[in-house]
């Protein structure tokens, strides 16, 4: 079972500033980020 | 913070915090071999492609048959086997079905992903702790085959129902402090809306495992009965919606004889929502009002023009007549799922406060809520619309005649309220 908020006020200013392309992009660098840590952590 | 108000991101950032802290707990001593790392993968693959095929209940709340999927990770591999098949599938789920939020409300969006991951990681924790306690032997310490007594299924059993406790009573929470709805009341609507689901689910989650400690890779053989049955649940979903709308449309065909009528059912549902919600009513009662408000006139359809579209009074055998229209409606209705709950509200919206309506003669509260709410809108737009005998009133004459018949034919609460939302 999900939480699944109706979208009710538009934010187009943050759209602009970012982009959807671009959480993709933080998103991506993010996993990388954690990803690589664990690796260290996991193999020594 | 934007959006919601400041107790509901309490909530959210309370649980996320929660889950995450509960993570961090669960996982400081992950050890990962190869066949967890095979299991996570799998499991965490099967989970992803389950969450993405979502579909929404009831009001604010998604279903999907991912928990199946983690919940067999529990019995394969205990709460961090679980943990890590949520944080993989449901976490990237949530990005990809809330991409829309982030767009309108970037804050927004960042609660809603990381709420449904943490109330999920929250869920299969509690479900491996139930595991646990019950003796369950987690992933590699596991040297028997899985469901050889009879007790493993009944393990199997409280784990499953752990994890979907928890998780139906958080995202519960959620909807009470959004919509400000009875917590205990919306609980129930939920799990009656997905029972035969969950049960389902709860067997599927224990064939899940066993197909693989057979085999991993046959765990995929998996996703054809975990796609059936969220198709099911989508169909049956779908076949309610169109069966809604095939009804509302038939009932504008109805009303189509009388101009007044067909745009008068549209405008009664809207001004009948906007009291159930000053009401503060659960979304699933305000959703049945607004779908008799939107089908109320159907039992038109046995009254013939003549006396529908008649510029004059009604005489007494045609007031008979017109008095049966609710009775029919009701009666057609009546043999459908989606209006069996508000069909009580079309019978009885003729129904007067002093007991002097038609077709019971039932009178103060024994008339059901949704019908007092139907008759105050119903009343108040036909009021203010013309009529093949008469002028639409004003709006400060028809405030006089809906106080005149508060306490008599109307809810006198009601036409307060009413009376102070329409101004």
């Amino acid at each position: 079972m999900k939480w699944v908020p109706v979208v009710e006020k538009a934010n187009r200013k943050a759209l602009k500033v970012l982009g959807v392309r671009g959480l993709y992009v933080l998103l991506a660098l993010l996993s990388l980020l954690v990803l690589s840590g664990a690796w260290d952590k996991w193999t020594g | 913070m934007p959006g919601f108000p400041r107790k509901v991101w309490f909530y959210i950032w309370g649980i996320a915090s929660f889950g995450f802290l509960l993570a961090l707990w669960q996982l400081q001593e992950l050890k990962l071999t190869s066949s967890f790392l095979l299991a996570w993968l799998v499991l965490g693959f099967l989970d992803l492609l389950c969450e993405l095929y979502e579909v929404r209940i009831v009001t604010e709340h998604g279903a999907s048959a991912a928990i199946a999927v983690s919940t067999a990770a529990v019995f394969l591999g205990g709460a961090q086997l679980g943990l890590l098949v949520i944080l993989v599938g449901c976490f990237l789920a949530e990005i990809l079905l809330r991409r829309a939020l982030f767009g309108k409300d970037p804050v927004k969006f960042l609660g809603v992903v990381l709420f449904n991951t943490a109330q999920l990681a929250i869920s299969v924790t509690i479900g491996g702790l139930v595991f646990r306690v019950l003796g369950g032997q987690p992933f590699g310490e596991n040297t028997t085959p899985l469901f050889t007594k009879a007790f493993d299924f009944v393990r199997a059993g409280l784990v499953f129902f752990a994890c979907l406790a928890t998780n139906t009573a958080i995202v519960a929470g959620v909807v009470h402090f959004t919509r400000g709805v009875n917590y205990w009341q919306h609980l129930l609507t939920i799990l009656r809306a997905r029972y035969v689901h969950i049960l389902s689910l709860g067997i599927l989650a224990i064939l899940i495992a066993i197909v693989y400690a057979q085999s991993p890779w046959y765990a995929f053989l998996m996703l054809s009965p975990l796609f059936i049955i969220q198709l099911s649940l989508r169909e049956h979903l779908k076949l309610r919606e169109q069966a809604k709308q095939a009804f509302e449309k038939i009932a504008q065909i109805v009303s189509a004889r009388d101009p007044y009528t067909g745009v008068h059912s549209e405008e009664v549902a809207e001004l009948a929502v906007k009291v159930a919600q000053a009401l503060k009513l659960p979304p699933e009662e305000i959703e049945k009002i607004e779908a008799a408000a939107r089908v109320h006139d159907l039992g038109k359809i046995a009254v013939p023009d003549a006396i529908l579209l008649k510029p004059g009074p009604l005489d007494e055998k045609e007031w008979e007549i017109m008095k049966k229209h609710p009775v029919v409606g009701a009666e057609i209705l009546e043999g459908l799922e989606i209006y069996r709950d508000c069909v009580e509200y079309i019978r009885h919206e003729h129904e007067h406060w002093d007991g002097s309506g038609y077709p019971d003669g039932l009178k103060g509260e024994e008339i059901p809520l949704g019908a007092r709410i139907l008759a105050v809108a119903d009343v108040w737009h036909a009021l203010l619309s013309d009529r093949p005998y008469r002028r639409a009133y004003t709006k400060e004459e028809a405030r006089k005649i809906m106080q005149d018949m508060a306490g008599k034919v109307l809810d006198p609460k009601l036409v307060e309220l009413f009376l102070k939302i329409v101004e």
